[in-house]
């Protein structure tokens, strides 16, 4: 009898901890996208990534700079933009394993700008690219190259170890979003930017930023990038390097980098755009299409990248799905959600 | 290895899988490697300390043995000895035995000073930059001060000598006392550590309860309260006034949460592993006085500082010596008393220098010193009224008001602790008189200046709360078991008393229990990225 009584206390004490523990973990993991919509986009990537034909990887300089709706709309286009803040290579190979275990995209377009690192970075970057990546061998080898000093694999596993202490910032909000359908903050990926802060160039320029200590490529960075590759050949995917047309004190990209990329995508024979130098031919004016100071592009800068960059796509055969009325309907809903974004702006 | 770190946890779960795993030969053998690991954390070259001063108690222990044995062995060959010359022979065996055992103490002590002091007198000095940066051995106070007592213990006849090695070396490097104590005694330590036990579901059990329970004062309640101290710590002559009561308070809940919450994790680690280790607090806050509270506060301490230093100091010749010349002055009766005050100020100030090197620490020992003589004396100047006013004075308010008297005289002088500056902290004990900035507990300011916010104020509240009723509900029957294992070191007190019989009967309440406590450690608990994981207070000493 005791015996029993024993197991079925055993049984009260694993569900009672589990239960509390999971509801305690629900609430307090940050889960507002419109608190922190960078957080929010990988947990949207997973979600949603599916059948899409072109995949780019990266981090700002892809996220936001190209509009994957214009991409459909002038193109035809299935893109999804997977990116994150300060998205590290070793970030991208987890999550590019993802996609190839959900999806099987024919186009990987890879954000050139993390070829620079070689060591983790920043654990709020590390959490806003690994926290919404599902458990899997590809993102626990991504954690552990990851980690700064003081992180623990353990609180990638339970992110509530490192949430924990939110409990005294909770907002009723937090616990009626428990109750809500997830909100989507992107567009395919494409995080939408409205505002303008003209650059006062012009044009895109590093002057003023620090001058440059190391300029070798990380070592990491292209050990993963040859990853990167290998695991494109092996799913038939087509791989190619993109540096956004973005250069300036604070994100700056060096000759050195260039001269070095430009080498390493020669070596691998991989395409390499780099769209600084397409800076005209694109149209981009920084006194319209920046929203702060030629660091990023907004929407009108996205949208004229998105414009040039659909034509080298569907050169490395990403193909139009306009005639696939289930697509057509997703889009036309996304597009609708999108137009009425800017307009509210505009 | 901290104790509050995941590879402490690591490390125990895989040992405590082990030791019930193996067989019972080689539980022991495990746990002495167990412990050795555990120590090599901290660094091999204070695993060589540790064996090495083992080695030297184990040796003048031995000696004083062999003395003794060779005393034995020559008055049973010499009864043609008269009793003059087997007295003589005696004395002097026992001044031989004496000799050995006052080497050995001064070894370990110098040992213990050297690591203590030689960083802070080298950075006094601004030479030898090497020494001031010297890195001070975990839980050296701890292990230098067990050896001692086994050595003046075998000296003195309390315990047998241990003549194997490897038993001895387990005594002086038994893990869970290693951090912080408690200080054990060999004859009681050793009544259940070298035991083969079987797995006992009911004492795992109950280990594990207060286990979780020490890892909640410390990580919710102790390291939440450190907030607020840490803030006023930086800034000391911003919150003065008010801000030193609240000091005085914080501080208390903090050094009780860290100190007593490692001390359960060490017990109930202990207990896991079917090893008693003796009690180190029992309910201190109860006290209605500095000297109740003194016994009932880092027991192991006091009873170490009492056994060791302050009767042998009392019973010197040269307190005899004192004592005489005083009589001709004082008088008899005032003699002896004023020998007894002079000894215990000194036990008190080598307490003090125990804790630190500065003058705080002197300062903090010696006025602990004087507030307990000055209680004694004064409890007799109040006698006739305890006499005319029974009621009250035997009543629950009269106890009541003397735990909080005790309480915030024992609070005051750990803010010398605190501050670490004697004229500093002496002008804010000043400033304590000073009515008008009482206002700001009304007005809320000096709440919110202390970088908690409300949330953590309700927390700390809830978790001083907690810490009593648990208290409380522990009290009663560890109280009685404290008496009876004065009398009788073969039963050591069981924390919990009722409530862990209770907790015992009902596994249903045992489970929810721990659900519980687990829960608001993981999401109250003050661990993880970005905290700079408090150390145990007690760890420095």
């Amino acid at each position: 009898m005791k015996k029993i009584r024993v197991i079925v206390a055993a049984c009260v004490f694993i569900l009672l901890l589990g239960l509390l523990l999971s509801l305690g973990q629900a609430l307090l993991v940050p889960h507002d996208p419109l608190a922190n919509p960078e957080a929010a986009l990988i947990g949207e990537f997973v979600d949603a990534f599916a059948e899409e034909d072109v995949i780019f990887l990266g981090d700002c300089e892809i996220y936001e700079s190209i509009s994957t709706v214009t991409l459909w709309k002038e193109y035809g286009i299935n893109a999804y933009a997977c990116g994150s803040p300060q998205q590290l290579l070793w970030h991208s190979y987890a999550m590019l394993q993802h996609a190839f275990a959900v999806g099987q995209p024919s186009v990987v377009v890879l954000g050139a700008y993390a070829l620079r690192y070689s060591e983790p970075q920043n654990e709020a970057y590390n959490r806003m690219a690994l926290d919404g990546l599902p458990l899997s061998r590809a993102k626990l080898s991504a954690v552990s190259a990851s980690m700064t000093q003081g992180e623990s694999l353990l609180s990638y596993l339970f992110p509530l170890l490192r949430y924990h202490d939110r409990w005294d910032t909770l907002t009723w909000r937090d616990v009626t979003l428990l109750a809500e359908p997830p909100m989507a903050v992107s567009y395919q990926g494409y995080l939408m930017q409205t505002g303008v802060l003209p650059d006062e160039n012009g044009r895109p320029d590093h002057e003023g930023a620090l001058p440059l200590t190391e300029p070798a490529l990380g070592e990491r960075a292209v050990d993963y990038l040859e990853k990167i590759a290998l695991l494109c050949r092996e799913n038939g995917a087509q791989l190619i390097l993109l540096k956004a047309p973005t250069d300036s004190w604070a994100y700056p990209w060096y000759e050195e980098w260039e001269a070095q990329t430009e080498a390493l995508a020669a070596r691998l024979e991989i395409p390499y755009y780099n769209l600084l130098e397409a800076f005209d031919e694109i149209g981009l004016d920084y006194s319209a299409d920046t929203y702060d100071g030629g660091m990023h592009l907004n929407v009108h800068g996205a949208e004229k990248t998105a414009h040039y960059f659909g034509e080298i796509l569907q050169q490395y055969g990403a193909p139009d799905r306009r005639d696939d009325g289930r697509l057509l309907d997703e889009w036309k809903g996304w597009t609708e959600r999108y137009e009425h974004e800017k307009e509210q702006v505009d | 290895m901290q104790l509050h770190s995941m590879t402490f946890l690591c490390f125990f779960g895989c040992l405590l899988l082990l030791y019930y795993t193996v067989p019972r030969c080689a539980q022991k053998p495990l746990l002495f490697v167990g412990s050795i690991v555990f120590y090599a954390f901290s660094g091999w070259r204070n695993v060589l300390l540790i064996l090495s001063m083992t080695v030297l108690a184990y040796a003048v222990a031995r000696e004083i043995d062999r003395v003794a044995h060779q005393k034995k062995m020559s008055l049973a060959a010499h009864e043609e000895w008269s009793e003059e010359q087997r007295k003589a022979f005696s004395r002097r065996s026992r001044a031989v035995q004496r000799r050995w055992m006052l080497l050995g103490v001064a070894i370990l002590l110098l040992g213990l000073s050297f690591f203590k002091f030689a960083p802070a007198v080298a950075k006094a000095v601004g030479t030898l930059p090497r020494l001031s940066s010297l890195i001070f051995p975990m839980g050296i106070s701890f292990f230098t001060f067990q050896l001692i007592t086994y050595v003046v213990d075998v000296y003195r006849g309390k315990v047998a000598c241990e003549r194997s090695f490897y038993r001895l070396c387990l005594f002086s490097c038994y893990f869970p006392q290693l951090v912080q104590g408690p200080i054990s005694r060999y004859g009681e330590l050793s009544a259940t550590l070298y035991t083969p036990v079987g797995f006992d579901a009911g004492g795992v059990s109950a280990g594990l309860m207060r286990v979780v329970w020490g890892y909640l004062k410390k990580l919710v309640i102790a390291d939440t309260a450190m907030i607020a101290v840490g803030t006023i710590m930086q800034a000391p002559e911003r919150f003065s006034g008010v801000g030193v009561l609240l000091l005085l308070v914080l501080y208390t809940v903090q050094i009780y949460g860290d100190f007593t919450g490692g001390m359960d994790i060490a017990i109930g680690c202990s207990e896991m592993l079917g090893i008693r280790l003796r009690e180190n607090f029992l309910h201190p806050f109860a006290s209605t006085t500095v000297g109740e509270y003194w016994r009932r506060w880092h027991i192991t301490m006091s009873t170490f500082f009492t056994d060791y230093v302050f009767y042998p100091l009392s019973l010197s010749k040269t307190a005899q010596w004192v004592s005489a010349r005083l009589r001709h002055v004082l008088g008899a009766r005032w003699a002896t008393q004023v020998t007894v005050w002079l000894t215990t100020l000194l036990t008190w100030l080598l307490t003090g220098i125990w804790h630190g090197a500065g003058l705080n620490f002197a300062l903090w020992g010696l006025l602990n010193g004087v507030v307990m003589i000055l209680g004694e004396q004064l409890a007799r100047v109040f006698a006739p009224l305890r006499k005319k006013f029974p009621h009250y004075y035997e009543g629950e308010l009269h106890r009541l008001l003397c735990c909080v008297r005790t309480f915030l005289i024992v609070g005051l002088l750990r803010t010398l602790d605190v501050y670490r500056d004697v004229p500093l902290t002496f002008s804010l004990w000043g400033s304590l008189f000073d009515l008008r900035q009482y206002g700001a507990l009304l007005d809320g300011t000096v709440w919110s200046s202390l970088g908690l916010s409300s949330g953590q104020w309700w927390l700390l509240a809830f978790g001083v709360l907690l810490m009593a009723v648990v208290g409380r509900l522990t009290l009663e029957d560890g109280e009685v078991a404290q008496v009876k294992w004065g009398a009788a070191a073969q039963t050591p007190p069981r924390w919990g008393g009722r409530f862990r019989d209770a907790l015992g009967r009902r596994p249903m309440l045992y489970a929810v229990l721990m659900a519980l406590m687990l829960v608001v450690i993981v999401i109250f608990g003050r661990y993880g990225y970005g905290y700079d994981a408090s150390d145990f207070i007690y760890n420095q000493f």
